[in-house]
């Protein structure tokens, strides 16, 4: 690769430096390529820039919460159950960061190296061909270019370096991968997924594959991680490096080949298309102090910004080929955006395993893959596609809190165990329309000049149909399991606070009806790669961060042959 | 009780970032004004929430929420993370709680005996005391009192023991009499 550097040139940019960036990141640099990766927040370093990590509870001055103005100043953020003292300094304030929302959406953003993979939630489960195919058998957004053996291999390679911790379920929609060993259910879990497994033949309950170091690798230690300690206060970072997040494990794997740059501070302004050369030569940025630009320049440019603001990069990355932004030969650049169905949550009682209990703390939980519509569309469902759900059962324990003076302070101290509790809440599949999208703001900018992102999102009838069947279903295992006091609601959250939105870019074999091919390169600027959360042509309902690095991983390996082949030569 | 003292006096320091001590012209001289960025205490009010924490949860062989700090956590919670109608809505009810008392006793809550105050604050617990306010006012405070002391470094190292760092998780095991949490 030479000396590259000069004159602000690198093999390979890399625009963004969460999940999936810091997959681009490492995936170049290993391979000898010379790789700028800008990250438009500050710098969080491994370790040493989680501030609240060894904070006690009686540490923090508002024990947890969010001061008044805070909430008030930033409303959209403040909806998210991760938004508290412990971890607000990682998310962005909704006063900080403007967009328009012309229906309610939640943008829920990190802009910081590493990204959101600092803190998410760490569920880690692979889609199949019942996902893959699903858009193709049921008759919405456009086919797949890609199928599960496409990724499997890539799969199994990110998991190895990532940690998952799993049981080998056998299941043909949820394939198995490469699993550190599990962490124990607790015993109503248990005795419900028993009770589900024998009383509906399609319907497991599963110990969740999550992204945690239950027993670590040589692979993990040398990436200066260990075992998850259980302290479940993943949200702040980890002192262990117990769960994966890209600051501690690709970015600084990156750094130690000695072939990453990278730049913190640096908002993307744009994608540079040479119309002679008719390709993408660079990247503009402008710098968050200074607001100066900047120009760098690659044969090869990955876009891992985060779904949405991957749309609005491209959006922005006006020319004489692409007035509408680039890539955008179709007009559905920023069109067919998806989100995870997150509003239904129901909680019972059990009142069994009166002599037992739990012990430590588990950062994880139970899992039900999607089971409706799955083999075939279900003759009694009203609606397409179907959710998975989260479960877990915990015992609570009891403080009484009446009485005044000795009677209270004695109450307070004493506890018993009291019932145990269940709770599941719905990951619902909803189906990409050209309805559901984003677009550049013509007047309103941020702070830096940038044009503010316009998001006009909803959910639809059969996000309702799904919501109630999810009730229904639901509310008719726990009642069969013996579940007692069992209560539906419905969140009624605005779309984005599932923070699993996906697509505007989506994958297809089809120039017409898509932005991207097998490969993830745009079709009509091939030296372009998209590989997160706005490469989704459909949503299935599995927690996506696991697949973003697949994909990843995978186009990277690509992008080297296929450059050598062209760009690089 | 060197620890709680310290809690109280760490407490009183986060105070002190937004917060003055001036001394009031009137009332109740024995104690100045507390003033903070959204509203002023006067020496009196600070003494009956004072008051309030300490027959809540008082302190006996072990220390009780006046030395956990509870009546500063309660102004700091209020003044940081509450609204400007719910901080004036406290406030009334925090008046009414002497007025209350007054009635009831012939004097201040602050000045009553111990067992004149429990008995009020059972009264109104019991909704037996009409008044919007004082109900606001009372729950919040109570609230505000169990959350401080039940979460104070006492509290969390003496009597329930709070891990930071657990190391272990078991999902089905015998409950044991001295359990004080499953967490």
């Amino acid at each position: 690769m030479g000396d590259t550097i000069r004159n602000n040139r690198y093999d390979a940019i890399v625009i963004g430096s969460g999940m999936s960036g810091g997959w681009a990141a490492m995936a170049f640099t290993e391979k000898g390529f010379k790789t700028l990766v800008l990250e438009r927040g500050r710098e969080v370093r491994h370790l040493k820039d989680y501030p609240t990590t060894n904070m006690m509870p009686w540490e923090f001055e508002h024990r947890g919460e969010i001061p008044y103005d805070v909430r008030e100043a930033n409303p959209s953020v403040s909806h998210c159950y991760a938004f508290r003292e412990d971890a607000m300094h990682f998310f962005v304030k909704d006063k900080d960061h403007p967009y328009v929302q012309e229906k309610p959406f939640d943008w829920i953003r990190g802009y910081q190296v590493g990204g959101k993979s600092i803190m998410w939630a760490r569920q880690t489960q692979r889609w199949s061909d019942f996902d893959f195919e699903g858009p193709a058998r049921d008759g919405y957004a456009t086919d797949w270019p890609i199928r599960y053996k496409d990724l499997a291999p890539w799969y199994s390679f990110v998991e190895k370096f990532v940690g998952i911790s799993g049981n080998k379920d056998g299941l043909p929609q949820l394939p198995d991968g490469e699993f550190l060993p599990p962490l124990e259910l607790t015993c109503v879990e248990t005795y419900f997924a028993d009770f589900v497994r024998r009383t509906y033949k399609d319907r497991p309950v599963i110990y969740g594959r999550c992204a945690h170091l239950t027993e670590p690798t040589a692979l993990h230690l040398q990436q200066g991680r260990g075992q998850c300690q259980k302290r479940n206060l993943c949200q702040r970072g980890c002192p262990f490096g117990g769960y994966y997040n890209s600051n501690s494990a690709t970015i600084p794997w990156a750094e130690k080949t000695g072939n990453l740059t990278l730049r913190p501070f640096s908002i993307v302004e744009s994608i540079i298309y040479n119309d002679k050369k008719g390709k993408a030569t660079g990247v503009r940025i402008i710098d968050a102090h200074s607001k100066e630009m900047f120009e760098y320049f690659a044969p090869v440019i990955f876009v891992n910004a985060g779904a949405l603001n991957t749309n609005l990069v491209l959006l922005n990355s006006m020319s004489a080929r692409f007035p509408h932004g680039l890539g955008n030969d179709n007009g559905l650049l920023g069109k067919y955006v998806a989100f995870h169905n997150y509003r239904g949550h129901i909680t019972a009682e059990y009142d069994g395993f009166q002599d037992r209990t739990t012990d430590g703390r588990r950062p994880t939980g139970a899992y039900i893959p999607r089971f409706r519509n799955l083999f075939r569309q279900d003759k009694d469902a009203d609606f397409l596609r179907g959710y998975a759900a989260g479960f877990s059962a915990f015992r609570s324990f009891d403080h009484p809190a009446d009485g005044v003076g000795q009677t209270l302070k004695q109450h307070l101290s004493a506890g018993k165990p009291g019932l145990w509790r269940v709770g599941s809440h719905m990951m619902g599949e909803t189906i990409p329309k050209e309805t559901n999208q984003v677009s550049l703001d013509p007047v309103l900018k941020d702070a830096w000049g940038m044009p503010q992102l316009k998001i006009d999102i909803s959910y639809d009838d059969n996000d309702e149909k799904m919501l109630k069947d999810f009730f229904k279903q639901m509310t008719e295992m726990y009642s069969a399991a013996g579940f007692t006091n069992i209560k539906t609601s419905d969140t009624g959250q605005a779309p984005g606070l599932d923070i699993h939105e996906m697509g505007g870019v989506r994958m297809g074999n089809d120039p017409r009806t898509s932005l991207l091919n097998e490969w993830h390169q745009l079709h009509a600027c091939k030296n372009v790669f998209v590989t997160d959360g706005a490469c989704m042509t459909s949503t299935s309902t599995q927690n996506p961060s696991l697949t973003y690095m697949a994909m990843t991983a995978r186009a990277v390996d690509y992008a080297i042959a296929w450059g050598r082949k062209s760009v690089y030569s | 009780m060197t620890i709680n003292r310290r809690t109280a006096i760490r407490q009183l320091a986060l105070l002190s970032a937004s917060a003055a001590l001036l001394p009031s012209c009137m009332g109740d001289h024995s104690k100045p004004d507390l003033v903070l960025n959204h509203f002023t205490v006067s020496g009196a009010g600070q003494l009956t929430l004072d008051a309030l924490t300490s027959t809540l949860i008082p302190a006996t062989d072990t220390p009780g929420a006046r030395e956990t700090g509870s009546s500063l956590f309660i102004l700091k919670m209020l003044n940081d993370c509450s609204s400007k109608p719910d901080q004036d809505t406290f406030f009334k009810g925090l008046k009414q709680l002497d007025e209350a008392s007054r009635k009831m006793n012939g004097a201040t809550f602050a000045d009553a005996t111990g067992g004149q105050r429990e008995a009020l604050l059972t009264a109104i617990g019991d909704f037996q005391i009409p008044g919007d306010e004082l109900n606001f006012f009372y729950s919040t405070a109570r609230k505000l009192t169990i959350l401080n002391y039940t979460s104070s470094q006492y509290f969390l190292t003496k009597v329930q023991v709070y891990e930071l760092v657990p190391g272990r998780w078991h999902g089905c095991v015998p409950v044991t009499p001295s359990q004080k949490s499953n967490s």
